[in-house]
């Protein structure tokens, strides 16, 4: 189908850009990479009378390695992630999720910004965003603000962003010493999106106690969530194959799952489960 | 598919909520979105509603037809509707029934989805549902409250 007819407008900075969602309220939508609102657009589920596009704004493009956290500009591909060095190294959650988005057009395309202020209940990038508690740097009419993972992803296609808000950074704290995170899926087998996505970041002592444990799970409800039961029974712990798998029984404890034609809530669940112990088992081999 | 849930109003009896949800000037006023709902015949009301949850937005007019109503404890509800992203109907149950010093009420149904919101929004349509009932009852609590 043909998108609604729209004004397309291209501004040069995100203060512009800013001003232009201040200026047209709820008529604007912000695209970036449009591998998300483009294709809404097209079967008109979404209608925006205009589209600010900062997709050409060059400074928003970029990863730095700050030592305590590694910082990413709003606008850095899915490609840029999931090949870059010190994402590999040090955030490889973050670069498994990457690489399993969409197909390569789309990871050319798409950026986590986008990804994350569309919020797609089966998006892969929550999963990891929660569970590395970044934070959100954004940029509104009152200047910047910082908004927590924990805080971020408030229901499905629904964030803590202010409707003339926009994502300009997101930051990622690192971990010191014997860690490893790692993120898995099953996806759904058309469009690539996470029947359910689990992803886990751990820190080891000296000896190889889990002295850090944070799951983060997507595609299972309205929002990425995190295992806080499976968290809070293997801290502290040794993990062994039994505990692993005891303390992730309780990965999905408490969530209202989606249920559709591809997954039933039950099956979703138990997905969670599954995909949360092979996510940390993953993620302790990385540690080791 | 399949859409159920429940909510509790505290401290309000279920003679309160049913005369709230029976009453199509009242549900019009917490029904996000809502911008028309009229009574076209004894149990049936013509709605449009402006509908959006994140990028997903549009309108929809339908109707909503309460029957087999059971006062203060059960009624059914059928609802049908069309817009730009595709058509939706559905048959349900609400069930209306005392609880401490409140209510509590269950909501079960069918719904079937056709069109461009049948394509991309079949895995979302179910948690937009419980979104769009969940934001209903808060309003009707705060409103009967």
């Amino acid at each position: 189908m043909i998108a609604q007819n729209f004004e397309y407008v291209v501004p040069t900075s995100l203060g512009e850009a800013v001003n232009l969602l201040q200026k047209h309220g709820g008529r604007a939508k912000v695209v970036a990479g449009g591998h998300s609102l483009i294709p809404m657009m097209k079967l008109r589920l979404a209608a925006p009378e205009f589209l600010i596009d900062i997709g050409r704004i060059p400074e928003l493009s970029y990863i730095k390695d700050d030592g305590g956290k590694i910082r990413v500009g709003a606008l850095t591909t899915h490609y840029m992630i999931e090949t870059s060095d010190v994402i590999r190294r040090r955030l490889p959650a973050l670069a498994d999720a990457a690489g399993l988005i969409g197909d390569v057009q789309v990871r050319n395309k798409g950026t986590l910004g986008g990804s994350i202020a569309h919020a797609d209940p089966a998006a892969d990038y929550p999963a990891s965003i929660v569970a590395f508690d970044a934070t959100m740097v954004t940029l509104g009419p009152k200047g910047e603000r910082q908004i927590p993972a924990s805080k971020f992803f408030v229901d499905m296609l629904t964030t803590a962003l202010d409707q003339n808000e926009i994502v300009r950074e997101i930051q990622v704290p690192v971990k010191t010493g014997k860690t490893g995170s790692a993120y898995l899926k099953m996806a759904q087998k058309a469009s690539g999106f996470a029947i359910c996505g689990a992803a886990a970041v751990v820190e080891l002592d000296g000896s190889g106690t889990l002295s850090s444990v944070s799951i983060g799970i997507t595609g299972i409800s309205n929002h990425a969530f995190r295992a806080a039961k499976t968290e809070a029974e293997l801290k502290g712990q040794k993990p062994s194959a039994d505990t692993l798998k005891k303390a992730c029984e309780k990965a999905s404890d408490g969530v209202v799952a989606l249920d559709d034609i591809h997954a039933s809530a039950d099956y979703r669940l138990d997905l969670a489960r599954i995909y949360a112990r092979r996510a940390l088992e993953a993620a302790i081999k990385r540690a080791t | 598919m399949k859409i159920e849930g429940q909510f509790t109003f505290d401290g309000i009896a279920p003679l309160a909520v049913w005369s709230f949800l029976t009453d199509p000037n009242r549900i019009a006023q917490c029904l996000p979105g809502c911008e028309k709902l009229v009574q076209t015949t004894e149990d049936t009301y013509d709605m449009e509603m402006r509908f959006g949850v994140g990028a997903i937005s549009g309108v929809f007019r339908g109707s909503i037809r309460l029957h087999d109503l059971k006062p203060t404890s059960e009624y059914q509800m059928t609802v049908g509707g069309s817009g730009t992203p595709g058509f939706v109907k559905g048959e349900g149950t609400v069930q209306l029934a005392p609880h401490d010093t409140g209510t509590l009420l269950r909501y079960s149904g069918d719904v079937a989805a056709g069109g461009p919101i049948a394509s991309l929004g079949q895995r979302m349509i179910g948690g937009a549902a419980r979104m769009v009932i969940d934001q209903f009852f808060k309003c009707v609590a705060g409103k009967v409250g």
